[in-house]
C-alpha cells in the first residue's frame, strides 16, 4: 500500500482541486461532548465523519505506510483521551481534530528527529480572543476555506506545504526554489491574513491589521 | 500492531493556546480542500480506531490518568524443534507447577461437575456466537482490532489482568503460549496466542471458558469459539463474555465441536492461564 506522498507535490497539483470526495465535518452536531460524557456509540461516528480528515493528514505526514498507520491509531488515542477537552464555543470540531492530529504527528516527527523547524507560527504571532458564537462557528471551516483562497498563491502554497504535508521550512524552501527567509515571512503572513480575514467574517469591527505590503507579497 | 515503544501521553493541554486552535482550523481546511477517495480511512485501521474508542470512551476517558502504554514485543514462537525439546525437558518451578496444579485442580471440579449447562449459574443457557479469525483479510483486521482493544485495555486500566498461558499436554498445544488480558472494568478481554495448532473450523473449534469466582466453579463462562488460521504465528481474539464476570481467576481454552459447545464433554483442554 502506496499511500504516502514522498516526493514534494508541485505547484499544480497544490492548485485547490475539485473535491471529489467530502465528508461532513463542519455541520453536524459536535461527538466529542459525548465521547467525554463516555457514550461509546459515538466512537464509530466519530471515525466515520474524522477518519478521512485525520488519514489526509496522517499519509502526507508519515514517511511509509506502517508509520501512518501507526500514527493513526495515536491519533484515536489522543481525541479519545482528550475529548473533554475540546469547548465547542472555541473552534469546530473539525479544527480541533486537526490540533489533536498535528500535536500528535508533530511529536512523531520530533521523535524521528527530523524537523528542524517544525512550529510555523512566529513567536510574536498576534492573537485575538478566538471564541467563537454558535452560529458563526459551525460554517467557519467553510470560512477558512474561503480565507486560504483569498492568500496571494505564494503564501498559499507554503500553507499548504507547512500545514497539510507536514513539511519542514528548510524543506519547503529546498522544494519552491526559495530562499528560507522568504518562505518563513510567507508562512507568517499568511496565517496573520488567513486570521485577520477569518476575524473580519467573525466579527466585522475587528480591526484585521493586515497592512497593504501584505496584500501583494 | 499497536505497539509503542515510549509512553502514550496526553498531547493536548488543558488549555490549547488559541493560535493552535486556529492553525487546527486552516489545517482542516486545508484538508478539506483537497480530499479524495485516497484519503478514506482503511478499514483496517478505522476498526482498531473503533475498538480502542470502545475500550476507552465508556471508562470516562476525562477522569482518567494517562497513563504508560508498554507493549513487549511479541515472543518469539519456537521451531517444532525447538518446542519438543522444551515440552521433554523439565522446566517449571515448582512455583510455576503450584499455579497450574491448582488451576487443574479447578478445571478437575468443572471437568467433574454435573453436565449441566455452562455459562451461567443462575440464569438460562447461553450459547456463545462464534468468534472466528480466518485466514481472510476480514479477519486479520479482526485480530489487529484485537490487539488494539489489548493495548487500551492495558493502557487504560490499572487494574487489568495479564496471565500468561500454560499449555497443557494435547497435541494442539504442543509449544503453545501468549496471555489473556482482562478487564473486569470494561468486561472485555484479548486472549494472544502463540503457537497454537491451526484448526479445521468444519471438523473442530477452540472455545474460552472463564471461571469467575463469584460463580459456582463448575459453571464458567462461555468467553465464545474462535479459530486459528493456517500460518497464524500470532493471534489476537477479542473476547466477549456473554454474562458479567465478577472477577476472573481462571481462563482455559478447549477443544470442541464446530461451533462450540454449549456441555461440554470436557475431554480435551488446549491451555489454561490462572492467577
Amino acid at each position: 500500500m502506496d499511500h504516502t506522498e514522498s516526493p514534494l507535490p508541485d505547484r499544480a497539483h497544490l492548485s485547490l482541486v475539485s473535491r471529489t470526495f467530502s465528508p461532513v465535518m463542519s455541520s453536524a452536531a459536535p461527538l466529542l461532548p459525548r465521547i467525554a460524557a463516555g457514550d461509546e456509540l459515538a466512537v464509530r461516528e466519530c471515525v466515520e465523519r474524522y477518519g478521512a480528515l485525520i488519514w489526509s493528514l496522517v499519509r502526507r505526514w508519515s514517511p511509509d505506510a506502517r508509520d501512518a498507520e501507526d500514527a493513526v491509531q495515536e491519533v484515536f488515542v489522543d481525541l479519545w483521551r482528550s475529548a473533554a477537552r475540546y469547548e465547542v464555543t472555541r473552534s469546530t470540531e473539525a479544527g480541533w481534530v486537526a490540533m489533536v492530529t498535528r500535536r500528535r504527528l508533530i511529536d512523531r516527527l520530533r521523535r524521528r528527529q527530523r524537523a528542524v523547524e517544525l512550529e510555523p507560527l512566529p513567536d510574536d504571532f498576534d492573537v485575538a480572543d478566538d471564541t467563537l458564537s454558535d452560529d458563526v462557528r459551525d460554517d467557519r471551516v467553510e470560512r477558512a476555506r474561503a480565507a486560504l483562497r483569498a492568500l496571494p498563491e505564494a503564501q498559499r502554497t507554503v500553507l499548504e506545504l507547512s500545514l497539510l504535508h507536514g513539511r519542514t521550512h528548510d524543506e519547503i524552501a529546498k522544494a519552491t526554489n526559495t530562499p528560507l527567509g522568504t518562505v518563513k515571512s510567507h508562512i507568517r503572513r499568511g496565517l496573520q491574513r488567513a486570521r485577520a480575514l477569518l476575524q473580519q467574517t467573525d466579527m466585522p469591527s475587528r480591526v484585521t491589521g493586515v497592512t497593504p505590503e501584505e496584500h501583494d507579497s | 500492531m499497536t505497539t509503542t515503544d515510549n509512553p502514550v501521553q496526553n498531547h493536548v493541554p488543558k488549555e490549547v493556546p488559541n493560535q493552535e486552535l486556529l492553525i487546527g482550523e486552516l489545517t482542516a481546511a486545508l484538508a478539506a480542500e483537497s480530499m479524495t477517495a485516497q484519503d478514506a480511512l482503511p478499514a483496517a485501521s478505522a476498526a482498531r480506531a473503533i475498538a480502542a474508542g470502545e475500550v476507552i470512551v465508556p471508562l470516562k476517558p476525562s477522569e482518567l490518568l494517562y497513563t504508560t502504554v508498554v507493549v513487549p514485543p511479541p515472543p518469539m514462537v519456537p521451531s517444532m524443534s525447538e518446542a519438543t525439546a522444551q515440552a521433554m525437558r523439565p522446566r517449571r518451578t515448582l512455583l510455576a507447577w503450584g499455579g497450574w496444579l491448582a488451576a487443574a485442580a479447578m478445571l478437575a471440579v468443572w471437568v467433574r461437575g454435573p453436565s449441566g449447562v455452562t455459562s451461567t449459574a443462575d440464569g438460562p443457557p447461553v450459547r456463545s456466537t462464534s468468534v472466528a479469525v480466518g485466514s481472510t483479510a476480514a479477519s486479520l483486521a479482526a485480530s489487529a482490532a484485537a490487539s488494539s482493544v489489548r493495548d487500551s485495555l492495558m493502557a487504560v486500566d490499572p487494574a487489568v489482568t495479564r496471565i500468561a498461558w500454560a499449555p497443557t499436554t494435547d497435541s494442539t498445544a504442543l509449544g503453545a503460549g501468549g496471555d489473556v488480558v482482562w478487564s473486569t472494568r470494561a468486561q472485555r478481554g484479548v486472549m494472544r496466542l502463540t503457537g497454537l495448532r491451526p484448526n479445521d473450523a468444519r471438523r473442530w473449534q477452540y472455545q474460552l471458558w472463564i471461571f469467575d469466582k463469584a460463580r459456582d466453579q463448575r459453571y464458567p463462562v462461555d468467553g465464545g469459539v474462535f479459530d486459528v488460521p493456517a500460518g497464524a504465528t500470532e493471534i489476537f481474539v477479542p473476547i466477549n463474555a456473554r454474562v458479567p464476570v465478577g472477577e476472573a481467576v481462571t481462563f482455559a481454552v478447549t477443544v470442541e465441536a464446530p461451533g462450540g459447545v454449549v456441555v461440554s464433554t470436557r475431554e480435551r483442554v488446549a491451555l489454561l492461564a490462572a492467577l
